[in-house]
């Protein structure tokens, strides 16, 4: 039998999810770590604009009817007292970090950009 | 669209080289600050989950309700607040989600403080699925089955706690809510002897059930108002005080300090299960019969009272009753149904709905089950009657 306790410590402001159809890679399969995804512009009607790598999404912003919860797995603590028959009853085991309110929707197929570099200018 | 992005390993640091992309994809009327995304150097692929959360659970946790999942290992993945529970189930995504802390949705927050300026945000997760919780109706066969383990008989005989459970025990194996535990003990009268819940043995409690009556009708006592402090103190040679004010209460009603009322319909209940339970099949009519007899003067039959702990059969002839109590179902509605199909071909819904009652919820209706697992028919008196689909 198990039980799993959850703890309810959310971050004071709303995290955001960002929704891309397909998937993200980098040019010669890098690990994502630290890599740059693109940058996010909102035009003057308020509307998402990503541009990612050499292309341009254009996307809306949706208020989820239903909160997400960021629920984050919580690694024990190893009891390393000497009194091991005490088990730890208080310790949660998960904790939702943030509630996610607010998600940005990229579904719209990319439009390639054409970028002209300084060096490629003669 | 299915196509790869490729993220550009190029980072954009600067001003001139967020205007180069932003230029070239002709983005003019940019009114806020530009914001650069990246995937944090701790990316965190596994360790988190999105779960999709309803009002009520999102009340439960800001009230600082305790929260738990609960199950045996292998069960599917359960989470409880005080009064309800909910199934964890994957719901439907193969988008790409990725979870930032500190990308701003919001635009009216989003100012220049200077030309130039450039607002850093962090991707820390990336998923492909994410989770939503669905209303669950706790096991309440598991409770069934362990209380029934060992069932409480006298005080002589309780020479050991084996297979007695606790409160907390019997949260876990029927993977429920506080609230909707108490519901359920109270409903199959069980009671909690030193920390362990119990239910009492058939035969012992019918037999604490009868001296009750006996004692009633011997000394004359009006069941509408009888002296039960005098009825405990004569019963207390017999059973212990707690056991029999156990019974009194789900029997009884108290009226004032001295007096109780019988509850007449559970009553008449009783005698219909002590009636129905030692024979297989009883013939319907001779059955009212024997019933009103055996119940105490003043007491009317009905046979509404035997919805939910028998069965009727008009069709048969001559018609039948036997005994078949709710309690013995499972909880879940379609196996629940199987179950009852078995035992009969067809059902009105006058017949069936006692059975599927207690399987209602906020979200499903006994219409909806049936709805869903049975198809509908006229039968020769042009009455509607449910089989199972056979296909599920």
């Amino acid at each position: 039998m198990v039980e799993l306790s959850v703890r309810y410590n959310p971050d004071s402001k709303e995290w955001i999810i960002i929704e891309l159809q397909g998937s993200v890679e980098t040019y010669n399969s890098l690990p994502l770590k630290d890599v740059g995804l693109g940058d996010l512009h909102y035009n003057a009607n308020g509307e998402p604009l990503l541009i990612l790598g050499h292309h341009l999404l254009k996307g809306k912003i949706v208020n989820l009817s239903n909160p997400i919860g960021v629920f984050a797995k919580q690694t024990k603590k190893q009891n390393s007292t000497l009194s091991d028959s005490i088990t730890d009853d208080v310790t949660c085991d998960y904790e939702v970090v943030a509630l996610v309110r607010k998600k940005i929707i990229f579904a719209t197929r990319p439009k390639p950009i054409l970028v002209k570099y300084e060096s490629d200018k003669d | 669209m299915t196509d790869n992005i490729n993220a550009s390993v190029v980072k954009f640091a600067t001003q001139e080289e967020v205007e180069l992309f932003s230029n070239a994809a002709s983005i003019t009327d940019n009114i806020v600050p530009v914001q650069i995304l990246t995937f944090s150097e701790n990316l965190n692929f596994s360790d988190l989950k999105l779960i999709e959360l309803p009002q009520t659970v999102v009340s439960a946790l800001e009230l600082g309700e305790s929260i738990v999942f609960r199950g045996r290992p292998n069960d599917s993945l359960v989470l409880c607040t005080s009064s309800e529970s909910y199934e964890i189930q994957q719901a439907d995504t193969s988008n790409l989600l990725l979870l930032s802390p500190n990308i701003m949705a919001d635009i009216d927050q989003l100012t220049y403080s200077g030309r130039e300026e450039l607002l850093h945000a962090k991707v820390i997760s990336s998923f492909h699925e994410t989770f939503e919780m669905k209303e669950f109706r706790p096991k309440y066969e598991r409770t069934h089955a362990l209380l029934n383990k060992h069932p409480f008989e006298c005080i002589e005989q309780e020479s050991t706690l084996e297979d007695c459970y606790t409160f907390s025990e019997l949260l876990k194996e029927s993977q429920a809510s506080e609230g909707e535990l108490l519901i359920y003990l109270k409903k199959i009268q069980a009671l909690e002897i030193d920390t362990h819940w119990r239910v009492l043995e058939y035969s012992f409690r019918d037999s604490i059930i009868f001296q009750i009556l006996n004692l009633i009708e011997e000394n004359e006592w009006d069941w509408r108002g009888f002296p039960w402090k005098i009825c405990l103190e004569m019963l207390s040679p017999l059973f212990p005080k707690f056991i029999l004010e156990h019974v009194l209460c789900i029997y009884g009603r108290h009226i004032d300090d001295q007096r109780m009322s019988l509850d007449e319909e559970l009553v008449c209940m009783f005698h219909a299960e002590c009636l129905l339970k030692p024979v297989r099949k009883f013939a319907y009519s001779e059955f009212l019969e024997i019933w009103q007899q055996s119940v105490p003067l003043g007491m009317q039959t009905n046979s509404t009272q035997l919805l939910a702990i028998s069965i009727a059969d008009m069709s048969s002839s001559p018609p039948s009753i036997w005994y078949f109590p709710e309690e013995r179902l499972n909880s879940q509605p379609y196996e629940r149904l199987a179950q009852l199909f078995r035992e009969k071909d067809k059902w009105t819904e006058d017949e069936i709905r006692p059975f599927l009652i207690t399987l209602e919820t906020a979200k499903t209706s006994v219409s909806s089950i049936l709805l869903h697992c049975t198809r509908s028919s006229l039968d020769v008196n042009r009455k509607k009657c449910y089989s199972l689909k056979k296909t599920h």
